[in-house]
């Protein structure tokens, strides 16, 4: 005989059918000899119906209403920067701030690479041939 | 009703209208899980609209690794959740949790004429759940998902479903059927 516990692990499997052929025959034997199995059996039965036939609610028509006038406050709040910089006097602001920031990097660089450039070009084996001691 | 796939392409590349196609075929659905988990009908179309919102602005970032619809649910179930969760601690800071009535026992203006006797007490055994139940049981049975599709949504084995299943329904049973004995 198939047991109480084992039969009330599988009511679930049972009742969703997913259970192979042999232990789904078991249970139904066994449900039929014992009440308080086939009482739990009929209650999670009639519940999982009870649930099954709840139809489904209707979304209220004025939902994509408030869905549209969010989505367009978000999209002006993300294109406010858009229209800032579409702005000629501030296009021009922001290309001499890169060029004033890209030529500062660029003459530190250089000026950071000189002394090395200036020995190499003025040592003995230099074609120029001129010897300047540089202090680094 | 074209394919998901070929709307959520043109959503992404901000086609509004194709979008609009998408929220139309799944509203309900959307609706239907944010009102089951949060067992309240206001607070569900918020939830509705915050899903529907996150949904569009993350379109891009959906690869198509798992149907859209079951991208979809899960963005519902985590603002059904989140908004859920919110909301409590809301109610614990402002009121004790004891003097609040169930939202669900609340009817919405023109609910109680819309649900017959059975659906409310359905879905006040439904709101009577742990959180978690809750979810399981909505998409299993109010939404007819298989297992492994609620599995996925949730982020949960199918094992752990099954328990949730199990759990819920038996809650559920006991108090159906004290209500059906009040009745």
């Amino acid at each position: 005989m198939f047991e109480c516990r084992k039969t009330r692990k599988r009511l679930i499997d049972y009742l969703e059918r997913v259970l192979p052929q042999h232990l789904s025959a078991q249970i139904t034997r066994h449900v039929d000899l014992c009440h308080a199995c086939q009482n739990e059996l009929t209650a999670l039965k009639l519940t999982r119906e009870a649930l099954l036939s709840v139809p489904r609610p209707r979304c209220p028509e004025s939902m994509w209403v408030r869905i549209a006038s969010r989505l367009e406050a978000v999209e002006r709040g993300g294109s406010r920067l858009y229209r800032v910089f579409s702005r000629p006097a501030y296009r021009f602001a922001a290309h001499l701030v890169l060029f004033v920031t890209g030529a500062a990097t660029l003459s530190f660089t250089v000026v950071g690479l000189l002394p090395p450039v200036l020995a190499v070009m003025l040592s003995p084996f230099s074609p120029v041939g001129v010897s300047v001691e540089v202090r680094m | 009703m074209p394919a998901d796939e070929a709307m959520v392409e043109r959503g992404k590349s901000g086609d509004r209208g194709a979008f609009e196609k998408l929220f139309l075929k799944y509203r309900d659905m959307v609706f239907n899980v944010a009102w089951s988990i949060s067992g309240d009908r206001e607070l569900a179309e918020d939830i509705a609209q915050e899903t529907f919102v996150k949904a569009y602005l993350g379109l891009r970032g959906f690869r198509g690794r798992s149907k859209f619809s079951t991208w979809l649910y899960r963005i519902a179930v985590n603002e059904a959740l989140h908004a859920k969760t919110t909301r409590k601690r809301r109610a614990e800071v402002e009121q004790p949790l004891d003097d609040l009535v169930p939202a669900s026992d609340q009817p919405a203006p023109g609910e109680a004429a819309e649900l017959s006797a059975m659906e409310k007490s359905v879905r006040r055994a439904i709101a009577e759940l742990p959180t978690v139940q809750r979810a399981v049981v909505t998409l299993r049975y109010l939404e007819g998902l298989a297992l492994a599709e609620v599995a996925e949504i949730l982020g949960r084995p199918i094992g752990t479903v099954k328990s949730q299943i199990h759990y819920a329904l038996k809650t559920m049973s006991y108090t159906l059927r004290d209500w059906r004995n009040d009745v």
